[in-house]
């Protein structure tokens, strides 16, 4: 008994002085991003379960066993996070790599922006509101059909919450990639450019990584959606909140 | 690769800058996005160094998101009765969202293409 005991203490002991450096909370999240990977390629890709949720799932059950706190963790986590400000940044690359596609279409495209963006965060928020949600969460629901770190960093400033919107984004881009080839089917649409464009705009990353499987068209119209929706809804957005006080 | 990620970054303080000196209501990440993506308009093509390493960034999103998503788990109070709200916003706002754009965009390349 007193072994167990002075083992357990021992142990805890290690935890704490490893997640004391960013070593322990850097390594946790690397593994746990690995084997979700290796997951979603083990199911053969599923669009239900992309790895963002497995690791992500995986990374609670450790914090959760692990004799440290959500802040413990971030603490040194945050090491990760910082790459997503040159991440976004570099997001400028394909954007202006599909512009071309825009030159094509561009009356389509510009109007299908113009109402479907607005359409896609307006939609959910009246939603939310309706059936009774905070104003914090509402804030973190109306960047949901942008790219990840566009959306952490709109939260924040609308003043949501930036774990809050990475998890509503997550779970838009699963609808968003599951729904879009199925609705395009029930309603007869058979332009892959049309059906990825409207993943880009609704799903983001995670549906444009589906729509780069169904046809590289729709991967290059979904990747142009995408960073047209990022942009816009990131100018547009804070204005909006602005003006409206 | 690190000449590329210095290129990135001077763009993204530049863009932290112009949010800090102006109070612009938008991130200093996504102004220099938008610098950045101004930039490559004017000079009319990207290095291949700053395509790779773009590319190295972007395919490793999830990874760089997950310590912040991984916060979700963790709300605890603030979210009480809030999920079945959320949850219900999301899939019906999509679902709704996408019907629409589908049939819009579908009827206005149609409209043109005829």
């Amino acid at each position: 008994m007193e072994l167990l005991n002075h083992l357990t203490e021992t142990l805890t002991g290690l935890i704490l002085h490893l997640a004391s450096t960013p070593l322990l909370p850097v390594a946790m999240t690397l593994m746990a991003f690995q084997i979700g990977i290796w997951i979603f390629n083990r199911l053969k890709h599923p669009a239900w379960l992309p790895p963002i949720v497995s690791s992500g799932l995986i990374l609670v059950v450790l914090i959760t066993l692990m004799p440290i706190n959500y802040q413990d963790y971030f603490a040194g986590a945050r090491w990760i996070s910082f790459l997503l400000g040159p991440a976004t940044v570099a997001l400028a690359i394909p954007l202006f790599l599909q512009f071309h596609n825009i030159r094509q279409l561009f009356i389509p495209i510009t109007l299908t922006l113009l109402i479907g963006a607005p359409l896609a965060a307006g939609l959910s928020v009246a939603i939310a509101w309706a059936m009774g949600a905070d104003v914090a969460v509402l804030l973190s629901l109306a960047p949901k059909s942008v790219t990840a770190p566009i959306a952490v960093s709109l939260a924040e400033i609308l003043g949501g919450i930036g774990e809050l919107a990475v998890g509503i984004v997550a779970v838009t881009g699963v609808v968003g990639s599951v729904f879009t080839p199925l609705i395009s089917r029930w309603l007869n649409c058979k332009d892959d450019r049309v059906m990825g464009f409207v993943m880009g705009m609704n799903g983001h990353g995670i549906a444009t990584a589906r729509a780069f499987e169904i046809s590289p068209k729709a991967g290059a119209f979904s990747s142009l959606a995408m960073g047209l929706t990022g942009v816009f809804t990131a100018i547009m957005l804070p204005l909006c909140f602005s003006l409206m006080g | 690769m690190v000449y590329a990620l210095a290129q990135i970054m001077v763009f993204w303080a530049l863009g932290e800058s112009l949010h800090y000196l102006t109070d612009i209501p938008i991130s200093g990440s996504v102004i220099g996005m938008l610098l950045l993506f101004v930039f490559l308009m004017i000079r009319a093509g990207v290095s291949i160094e700053l395509e790779r390493t773009s590319q190295t960034l972007i395919s490793q999103l999830t990874l760089l998101l997950l310590p912040g998503g991984v916060g979700l788990f963790f709300l605890g109070e603030r979210m009480h009765g809030q999920w079945l709200p959320l949850l219900s916003a999301i899939l019906i706002g999509s679902l709704l969202s996408i019907v629409i754009s589908l049939l819009l965009m579908n009827w206005l390349i149609k409209r043109k293409e005829l």
